[in-house]
């Protein structure tokens, strides 16, 4: 197994500079943020949200904003994924420190409300289980991060990481097996 | 320090690399052999094996909230305000609810209210029906399962489910929820509204089931079916209403657990709730097709099953628990305006619907679809799994659907036309003779019975043991009433006319016609009717001089009782025709065809079927005349009126199919009469089977073209089936078997194999001028053809060995 270094997977020699490229990721996060906001607030419940359209539409900016080659693909879009993680936490965490804050508007046992307190704490437990899995496993974080908060398919995922389709079904399970573990638990 | 911890962490690692490699060979192999792999892989460390064991099981949980997307998943938390943060609750003076405008009240019923209302977004303008409902405030635990189930049912994304579009509580605790609008009518208004016949209503019907089950898969029961949930939109679309509603407002526990003891709130409504509902029982699926089954119920009669006979409301539930409805023929047989109707539900439908309405669960259909499936069966004439357990029933529906001679080339078809024609006639006269009718149906129905065509092998096989049983009975006195057996005999006749036995088919008939004619005179419509079929057996079995005899009896008789310009007379006038171009008349039957032509099109409103019969004989006169565009064109008129007539699947248009490829490939365009011939063989080998002679007779015309083309390897097997079919099924002396034979003749001196051609051209030859005069152009062709084997048999035995070879090419 070849260990990964964070952030991604796919930092190779024919890369120009891929250092250059991660000193990108607050700009890929700042666009998904503020591209997630628009887009989440419009939909209803967001269930016809697509977050890849969202991932690629942030890395088609971006790849404008440094005129960078198709080789830089994958690498931008682990990026994405992993900004996308960044971008959703947040906001979970933010939403949690409102609400301990006090001083919210509603005092009612609100349905909304009781949906995105519960969906809040679950999304940070995410991220600090993923977290741990990071320093055992780092790809299987990736993965991670490709299906789950960017949406890829098993195929994009593996282009992305530069790893077989069979891998990533392997890492994929194994990456779920243990989450829902540490979770539960 | 920093040592210490990497090397925890390296140590951490190494061991999550032996579990991940133990979890990823017991995760893939099939779950009986996981035990072993986890033995032999792990050994003896218990520690490695109960930490693969555990990852396993955490997988196999139904957890599966990372298989859907995050951003879905948090989008709640990026909602500015959440809903329900305005307006007052519940009763009068309500703006808002929710996110959402109320513009109107559109219904009020005891739970709550319905408002059409208006998402309060200028940018987002949806229009959404909102039902408010006056209950408590569910407590903390009923409030996180109604989340839940808000999820799932948002999730319900299909055309005809109008979709719940968001859900709360108000300031006051009140749930509430905001469903796609639909502008249209309910279902029963709507079939009313237009004049629906039961099959139109039956149709949409099923597609209301089809929804049912979409939603069932993705295990959401609706538990309130009923008509006004049921909207049909101006497009005829059905969309339905109010999915899983009734289960978010009564709360888990309450209806699905029997064990539960709180009472709850039972959202249903009573004349369609299944009998479990209303004894608060555990509710599922199958209370879906109960209420679909009231549904179906109400629309074919027009009333509710349980409805009330002058019995207060009150008594509707217990009617509902204890009484098993009247079948819906029975609630309709009450009007005698409604007699086709009665007609149409009794039995299939009366079947499908109670067994839809079962009291108990288990004995209902298990799914809608299951349901649908029986009615789409019923629809199309095919055997319903609500009669399924007796064999009796299955035979009868084998009757009816071959009743329009679509599935087994007029077999079965011919046996009940000739009865039902005969019938027909019987309609409304004295008792006595309807006992007679009875006396038929039942030796028919009997004869059917003990033949269950479900059960043999060959269809063909079956109904030809059916028919010979018949016959068999018959000749030995079964049933005793002359008229009786003078329809029998007719019923069988045709039977095995349509199967190819002419022989036998001449036999029967005739016996028919000889007792009728005592009975009721030789010019009696009825004694007439049989003259025809023996007339047309007699043709088609070559019997050209009593055939003739016997047109020109029926045409006279027809002209006095129906007029010259009526279809009797047309239908006499083509088979008249028929027998003369058989015998080389072609003038006579081109005049006689034209006159017939002419009466048919005048009545093509009337007996759309009639014309194509005209224009299909005209057809092949034309072609033997040698205008082979007419003919093309007279065939082609035939075959799209046929298809249009009858869809694709049907025999006649496999007839015409033939008679227009055996056109073009005259006509040297081989490409077309190929995909013709094809698709003619195709269609009546599923239609008639392999052993049909007229699907021969399309595949010696299919060698032919083989032939023409040059590829006289292929065309011998064709001919060959075809001849064996033809020996077997025909007359001795067929003029169709002679034609096979001339061909596969005339192939066989083209293959330079003039011995073997020599006896099959004799006997074609021999068959034409057994009924041909000497100088007919069909007489010369199959004599100029034998000439052409004699003269190479000679060059053969004059020359020796190969010599000849070399001159094949002067004898083509």
């Amino acid at each position: 197994m070849i260990p990964l270094d964070p952030p991604a997977a796919s930092a190779g020699s024919h890369h120009r500079d891929p250092a250059a490229l991660d000193r990108l990721f607050p700009d890929v996060y700042a666009e998904l943020h503020r591209l997630a906001r628009a887009r989440l607030r419009g939909e209803r419940g967001g269930h016809t949200l697509n977050t890849t359209a969202l991932v690629h539409e942030a890395y088609l900016r971006l790849s404008e904003q440094t005129r960078s080659g198709l080789s830089d693909r994958n690498h931008l879009l682990a990026l994405a994924a992993r900004a996308m993680r960044r971008v959703l936490v947040d906001h979970a965490r933010k939403h949690r420190t409102a609400k301990r804050g006090g001083g919210l508007r509603q005092v009612h046992l609100e349905e909304a409300t009781l949906m995105v307190e519960e969906r809040a704490e679950v999304l940070i437990a995410l991220d600090e289980a993923l977290a741990r899995l990071e320093t055992l496993d780092p790809r299987l974080c990736r993965v991670v991060e490709c299906r789950f908060f960017s949406g890829l398919t098993e195929a994009e995922t593996a282009e992305v990481l530069r790893v077989t389709t069979r891998t990533v079904q392997r890492d994929w399970t194994k990456a779920k097996a243990w989450l829902y573990r540490e979770l539960d638990g | 320090m920093a040592d210490l911890l990497d090397g925890l962490a390296m140590g951490a690692r190494a061991r999550w690399a032996r579990v991940a490699e133990v979890f990823d060979a017991a995760a893939e192999a099939p779950p009986d052999e996981r035990d072993r792999v986890l033995a032999t892989r792990c050994g003896a460390d218990a520690d490695l094996r109960a930490e693969v064991e555990a990852l396993l099981r955490s997988l196999g949980r139904d957890e599966d909230f990372l298989d859907g997307s995050a951003a879905s998943y948090a989008a709640p938390l990026f909602d500015p305000a959440p809903p329900g943060a305005a307006g007052a609750p519940g009763a009068g003076g309500v703006s808002r609810i929710g996110p959402f405008r109320i513009l109107r009240e559109i219904g009020r019923g005891g739970m709550g209210a319905v408002f059409l209302a208006e998402r309060d977004d200028p940018e987002l303008p949806q229009r959404v029906a909102v039902k408010l409902v006056h209950e408590g405030a569910p407590s903390g635990q009923a409030l996180r399962r109604l989340v839940e189930e808000r999820r799932i049912l948002a999730s319900l994304d299909h055309p005809n489910v109008a979709r719940l579009v968001d859900g709360g509580l108000t300031a006051a605790g009140e749930p509430w929820f905001a469903m796609e609008y639909v502008e249209g009518e309910p279902l029963d208004r709507y079939c009313d509204a237009r004049g629906l016949g039961p099959e139109e209503r039956i149709a949409l019907f099923c597609r209301v089931c089809d929804t049912v089950q979409f939603a069932h898969r993705n295990l959401v029961v609706h538990r309130d079916l009923k008509p006004s949930n049921v909207l049909v939109t101006a497009e005829g679309e059905p969309k339905l209403l109010d999915f899983g509603i009734a289960k978010l407002l009564c709360g888990p526990g309450v209806a699905e657990d029997p064990a539960a003891t709180g009472p709850g709130p039972r959202l249903m409504t009573p004349g369609y709730a299944s009998p479990e509902q209303l004894r608060g029982e555990r509710v599922s699926t199958a209370s879906d097709v109960y209420a679909l089954g009231v549904v179906l119920y109400l629309l074919l009669t027009g009333q509710h099953p349980h409805r009330p006979r002058g019995g207060s409301s009150h008594e509707l539930p217990r009617a509902l628990l204890e009484e098993q409805p009247e079948p819906p023929s029975r609630c309709v047989a009450a009007d005698p305006g409604r007699a086709g109707l009665e007609r149409r539900l009794r039995g299939d439908l009366d079947a499908i619907v109670l067994k839809a309405m079962r009291r108990s669960p288990d004995e209902r259909y298990p799914t809608a679809d299951r349901l649908a499936t029986d009615l789409r069966r019923c629809l199309a004439g095919l055997p319903v799994s609500a009669r399924a357990d007796t064999r009796w029933y299955r035979t009868r529906t084998f009757v009816r659907r071959n009743r329009g001679g679509v599935a087994l080339a007029g077999l079965a078809a011919a046996l009940l036309l000739g009865f039902t024609g005969v019938t027909a006639v019987q309609a409304g006269r004295i008792a006595a003779e309807r006992d007679r009718a009875r006396q038929v149906e039942e030796f028919l129905l009997g004869l059917l019975h003990r033949a269950d065509p479900h059960r043999a092998d060959g269809r063909a096989t079956t109904v030809r043991e059916l028919l010979d049983n018949g016959a068999a009975q018959l000749r030995s006195g079964a049933p005793e009433t002359p008229e009786a057996r003078s329809r029998l005999f007719f019923a069988l006749g045709r039977a095995y006319h349509g199967m190819g036995e002419y022989d036998r088919a001449v036999a029967l008939l005739d016996s028919s016609y000889v007792l009728l004619r005592g009975l009721r005179g030789e010019t009696h419509p009825e004694t007439i009717a049989v003259a025809n079929q023996l007339a047309d057996v007699l043709r088609i079995a070559g019997r050209y001089d009593a055939a003739r005899e016997l047109y020109g009896v029926i045409l006279a008789a027809r002209r006095a009782e129906y007029g010259d310009r009526s279809t009797e007379v047309a239908r006499s006038l083509n088979g008249l025709a028929m027998v003369l171009r058989m015998q080389g008349g072609y003038d006579g039957a081109e005049k006689l065809l034209r006159e017939a032509l002419a009466i048919d099109r005048a009545r093509v409103a009337a007996e759309p079927a009639a014309l194509t019969q005209s224009l299909n004989n005209l057809g092949h006169v034309m072609r033997e005349r040698g205008d082979l565009a007419a003919a093309e064109a007279l065939h082609r008129e035939s075959l799209s009126a046929r298809r249009a007539l009858w869809g694709p699947e049907h025999f006649e248009v496999s007839v015409s199919l033939g008679n227009l490829a055996g056109v073009l490939r005259d006509r040297g365009e081989y490409r077309a009469a190929d995909s013709v011939y094809r698709e003619a063989l195709e269609l009546r080998r599923r239609l008639v089977g392999e052993q049909h002679p007229d699907l021969a007779t399309d595949r010696a015309g299919y060698a032919l073209l083989l032939h023409r083309r040059g590829e006289p390897g292929a065309a011998e097997p064709l001919y060959r089936q075809a001849l064996a079919v033809h020996r077997r099924a025909l007359p001795e002396g067929h003029p169709v078997t002679a034609a096979t034979q001339l061909g596969l003749g005339r192939l066989l001196v083209d293959l330079e194999r003039p011995a073997e051609a020599e006896p099959l051209l004799r006997e074609a030859l021999a068959s034409r001028e057994r009924v041909l005069p000497a100088d007919h152009a069909q007489v010369v062709e199959a004599r100029r053809a034998l000439d052409a084997c004699l003269a190479m048999l000679a060059r053969a035995g004059r020359a020796g060995g190969a010599a000849w070879v070399a001159q094949t090419g002067d004898i083509r």
